[in-house]
């Protein structure tokens, strides 16, 4: 449905030439979820931006649907207003001057051929409906909450019923409460109205749990591009892996290969280790490596499997509510581990420390 | 719904009269600058060409007859040093009376628990209303030192021989300009310190300033920077203004730049001297141009100091105790002084059969028929007819032609933008005397080319006016149009509207009180100004009010100039309660 293939965007600031997006290629499915995620500056609104035709791309080509919208080698470049998109703003875009019916109304109303009055009517109550804003039809838009004025975005977005909708850190503006039932309700919408999205954050929460597949940017570049599981699972560099989640960090050097079926071994800063990993590495190869808090299991003296694993001792424990987080001291260097609030852990007792050879993720820096 | 069939296919080829609009839309930003280039910067080229032409009159220009003779004059001979100093002591005596009696009805208002606040909050303002060559006029008839009511009164009363106050001096010239820049400082004062986070100043509390302390250290030094900026921008109004001076310092020579430059062309008894007269509206520019040069550099590094959060704050209010009161009445002075005193002057003189100062005679002698006369005149009617018309034409004129280059300069990449800001900044430092006196040359020689005659046509003053007003437009436009999100129109985009339909719909209706309030103000503005239509006025063609008011009170017709002042006076409050009813919103004139 989208399709970005190698895009480009370099802009002429007043701090002089900066490559915003540097060959960028995103194709995502009909109906799929799609999210960009990435810290401030990375690029991901600008790929969006030129999505929706508010940019000008200097390379690269765009497609929406069967359309070709951008095509720089050929000098296409289909204006925003004749694009089939939808797009929710970060800052809601809600117009002053206009009630909260007229604001919804607006899309319809730019349609050629006109649409009948009944049904722009029509329309607009079920697309107010299905953000549950029915009744505020008359209200002058600015009398919104926040959260309302964001459904009133939302509804906006859909009611010209585009085949692609975007989203610029829609939810960025919402109280933390908030933002946790807006995301399901959105994702739900989404789906139920079999859009295409293409979402954009900064926040790692909404791009796992809302997203059919995430691809994280860096200074302009995608660095990896998965499911929400895979990427939190196996993130493929330092950047990603903390990024998304906290992360423990070592260096190491393979000593027994593992064929992705069988374990193998390798010498981390933290003492042996063994791992899984789907490719075949070199002995002797030096690799980094990271592992989760919560995949740390701490083992006390006698239970089972502890006199296995090696021995750390706790330096230092922070209660968390729902977690303790435990800084361990293993072999060269610390580790954080993350366990139930119920296990009793105090400060100097020596434990034993559990990880999995699956829950290894092998860097590729 | 995700079903892409029922797309109109969009065709990917570029036809012909697309490529002729994306040209057009390419070109278009370029021939807005070198339209504006040409406006701003021929006058000012025909106006230094001038300077060095050693012809007795501007149409017998030749490139053989040149040389530096007229700076030598304006320098030695008019002893033009006498008038920078008398300048230099002007502008700084009336900028600081201004802005201190500004700020003080400013911080009254905003920050204190003065009864009354809402009266003269909008009182103030309609200062505006009161045309300068009105205001020095009253002033006149109140202080001259022989004649004026209040001198009279004070020597019949004490039997001195001396007046109270001459308002003939140098003293007479700050106090009457100072009053008269209070309205625009006192709008610009007023969101500084309104936006102002009064945690700051709670937060020197907390550290264990005492009030005053915090006064001192926070909220003085916050507000230095905006202060000083606004202080510059009103200095510069001040020594550009010709209509006080003019009124109130050339009968006695006592001369500021504007007032000599506009003596050496126009003094009864003497040659004109046009090639001096351009010599000193160039030392004059230079002036000019300095000053704007610095204010530029203040805002620009002011914006760092910037307070402003866009939230909206309650400060705390200033408790003034017993000092309540004795604060109203002196903010009531000030309406009562600058507003409600011109006015009934005039409308004495305008009332009375002769003039005389006020007793009960005089009351009961009260008549219309100065009314009758004015109306009576076939002149008056057609000054009338050329100022609504100029005035209209203007207004419309600078609104358009300021959104068009707002535009540029907030919302597009032009590459030239920087330079189109900088270009539409210019004419404000620009004195209307010395645009007068240059586009005066420029259509001389213009004439004397084509065998045209633009010269004394009502189209020259239009020109000129959109010249001289155009820079406060243009700012007044970019703060409006900065504070419209981007994403609005983006939204209006996405949402499949056209451009023209965005500014119909989008741009046109939340931008809607400040183009009102441009207008409203470019046409009070036009009506006020004098300076520049005196030199651009040539007989019945083109003459407007502010022009005949000028020549009646040189022939002493004091009688028609209270009947007109009165006419004219009440139309610009009319015009001045419609700027604050329709124009910018509540905000009153943030962006003048």
């Amino acid at each position: 449905m989208i399709k970005i293939e190698n895009l480009r965007v370099r802009f002429d600031s007043d701090k002089g030439i900066v490559d915003a997006v540097r060959g960028v290629t995103i194709n995502v499915k009909a109906g799929e979820f799609y999210t960009l995620l990435g810290p401030s500056g990375c690029g991901k609104t600008t790929t969006l931006r030129c999505l929706a035709g508010l940019e000008r791309p200097t390379g690269g080509s765009i497609s929406i649907g069967d359309t070709v919208v951008h095509d720089t080698d050929q000098g296409t470049s289909v204006p925003t207003h004749k694009r089939d998109i939808g797009m929710v703003f970060q800052s809601y875009a809600i117009w002053p001057h206009l009630t909260v019916f007229e604001n919804v109304a607006f899309p319809l109303r730019e349609v050629r051929p006109k649409i009948e009055e009944p049904q722009i009517v029509e329309r607009v109550t079920k697309a107010l409906e299905l953000v549950q804003l029915a009744g505020y039809e008359t209200r002058p838009a600015p009398f919104l909450s926040g959260g309302q004025q964001q459904r009133l975005a939302l509804a906006r977005a859909i009611v010209r019923e585009a085949s692609v909708v975007l989203f610029d850190e829609p939810l960025s503006n919402l109280d933390a409460k908030l933002r946790a039932e807006t995301r399901l309700e959105l994702r739900n919408l989404v789906k139920r109205l079999g859009m295409t999205a293409l979402y954009v954050t900064h926040d790692q929460t909404e791009a796992l749990t809302m997203a059919d597949r995430v691809a994280v940017m860096r200074d302009g570049e995608i660095v990896q591009e998965a499911t929400p599981i895979e990427i939190y699972k196996r993130p493929n560099s330092r950047f990603v892996a903390s990024f998304i989640g906290q992360c423990n960090f070592a260096d190491a050097t393979v000593t027994t290969c593992s064929n992705g079926a069988d374990a193998g071994m390798m010498d981390t800063t933290w003492g042996p280790m063994p791992y899984i990993a789907e490719s075949d590495s070199v002995v002797g190869a030096e690799v980094k490596i990271a592992v989760r808090p919560e995949n740390v299991r701490l083992l006390p003296d006698g239970a089972a499997g502890a006199s296995d694993t090696p021995q750390g001792e706790i330096t230092d424990t922070v209660f968390l509510g729902e977690s303790v987080e435990c800084r361990v001291r293993l072999g060269n260097s610390d580790l954080v581990a993350r366990i139930h609030p119920d296990q009793p852990v105090a400060v100097g007792e020596k434990i034993g420390v559990l990880i999995r050879p699956e829950d290894v993720a092998i860097l590729s820096e | 719904m995700a079903d892409t069939a029922d797309i109109p296919p969009v065709s990917t080829s570029v036809s012909g009269a697309k490529a002729g609009r994306n040209i057009l839309a390419r070109i278009f930003p370029w021939l807005v600058l070198i339209l504006l280039a040409a406006a701003v910067i021929a006058p000012i080229f025909s106006l230094v060409a001038g300077a060095f032409s050693l012809s007795r009159l501007p149409n017998e220009f030749s490139l053989d007859n040149m040389g530096l003779d007229n700076f030598y004059a304006v320098w030695v001979e008019q002893r033009i040093d006498r008038v920078i100093w008398n300048t230099t002591i002007y502008v700084i005596g009336a900028t600081t009376f201004g802005i201190f009696s500004a700020a003080l009805l400013a911080w009254l208002v905003e920050r204190s628990d003065m009864p009354g606040k809402l009266w003269i909050y909008a009182g103030v303002p309609l200062g505006i209303a009161v045309p300068g060559i009105l205001h020095a006029i009253a002033w006149v008839l109140l202080l001259s030192p022989r004649s004026g009511f209040i001198n009279r009164g004070y020597m019949d009363l004490t039997g001195s021989s001396e007046p109270l106050f001459d308002i003939y001096t140098m003293g007479g010239l700050i106090f009457a300009e100072g009053l008269r820049l209070v309205p625009v400082a006192f709008l610009m004062l007023v969101p500084l310190m309104r936006s102002m986070d009064p945690s700051l100043e709670e937060a020197a509390a907390a550290s264990g300033a005492s009030p005053m302390r915090a006064t001192r250290r926070i909220t003085i030094a916050l507000l230095l920077p905006g202060v000083l900026a606004i202080s510059i921008f009103q200095a510069i109004t001040a020594i550009e203004n010709f209509e006080v001076p003019g009124i109130l310092g050339m009968p006695v020579n006592l001369h500021v730049f504007s007032t000599r430059v506009f003596n050496l062309i126009d003094n009864i008894g003497t040659i004109p001297t046009f090639g001096q007269a351009n010599a000193a509206a160039v030392f004059y520019l230079a002036i000019a141009l300095v000053i704007s040069f610095f204010y530029l550099r203040l805002v620009r590094h002011s914006e760092r100091y910037s307070i402003i959060t866009g939230k909206g704050y309650t400060p705390r209010k200033v408790r003034l105790g017993r000092w309540r009161k004795p604060a109203f009445a002196i903010a009531l002075l000030y309406l009562f002084v600058t507003i409600v005193l011109p006015f009934l002057v005039l409308l004495y003189v305008s009332l009375v059969n002769y003039l005389r100062p006020p007793s009960i005679e005089a009351f009961t002698s009260m008549t219309t028929r100065h009314y009758e006369a004015v109306f009576n005149q076939p002149r008056v009617f057609r000054t009338l007819m050329n100022t609504i018309y100029v005035t209209l034409m203007t207004a419309t004129t600078v609104t358009i032609v300021s959104f068009v280059i707002a535009y540029i300069i907030v919302r597009t990449r032009f590459r030239g933008r920087y330079a189109l800001d900088m270009l539409s900044f210019l004419p404000h430092s620009i004195p209307g005397i010395v645009l007068g006196l240059a586009l005066f040359w420029l259509f001389m020689q213009f004439d004397r080319l084509t065998g045209a005659s633009t010269f004394g046509s009502i189209y020259a003053l239009v020109l000129g006016f959109t010249i001289l007003f155009l820079s406060y437009a243009v700012r007044a436009m970019s703060v409006a149009m900065i504070q419209v999100h981007p994403d609005l129109e983006d939204a209006a985009k996405l949402s499949g509207a056209p451009p023209w339909r965005i500014a119909l719909r989008i741009f046109g209706p939340l931008l809607l009180p400040t183009l009102v309030g441009i207008w409203i103000y470019v046409a009070m503005l036009s009506v006020r100004f004098i300076s520049l239509p005196l030199i651009l006025s040539q007989g019945g063609s083109n003459e407007v009010l502010g022009v005949m008011i000028w020549s009646l009170w040189d022939n002493g017709n004091i009688s028609s100039v209270g009947a007109i002042g009165i006419m004219l006076m009440s139309f610009m409050f009319v015009l001045a309660l419609g700027l604050r009813l329709f124009g910018f919103g509540k905000q009153g004139g943030g962006a003048l």
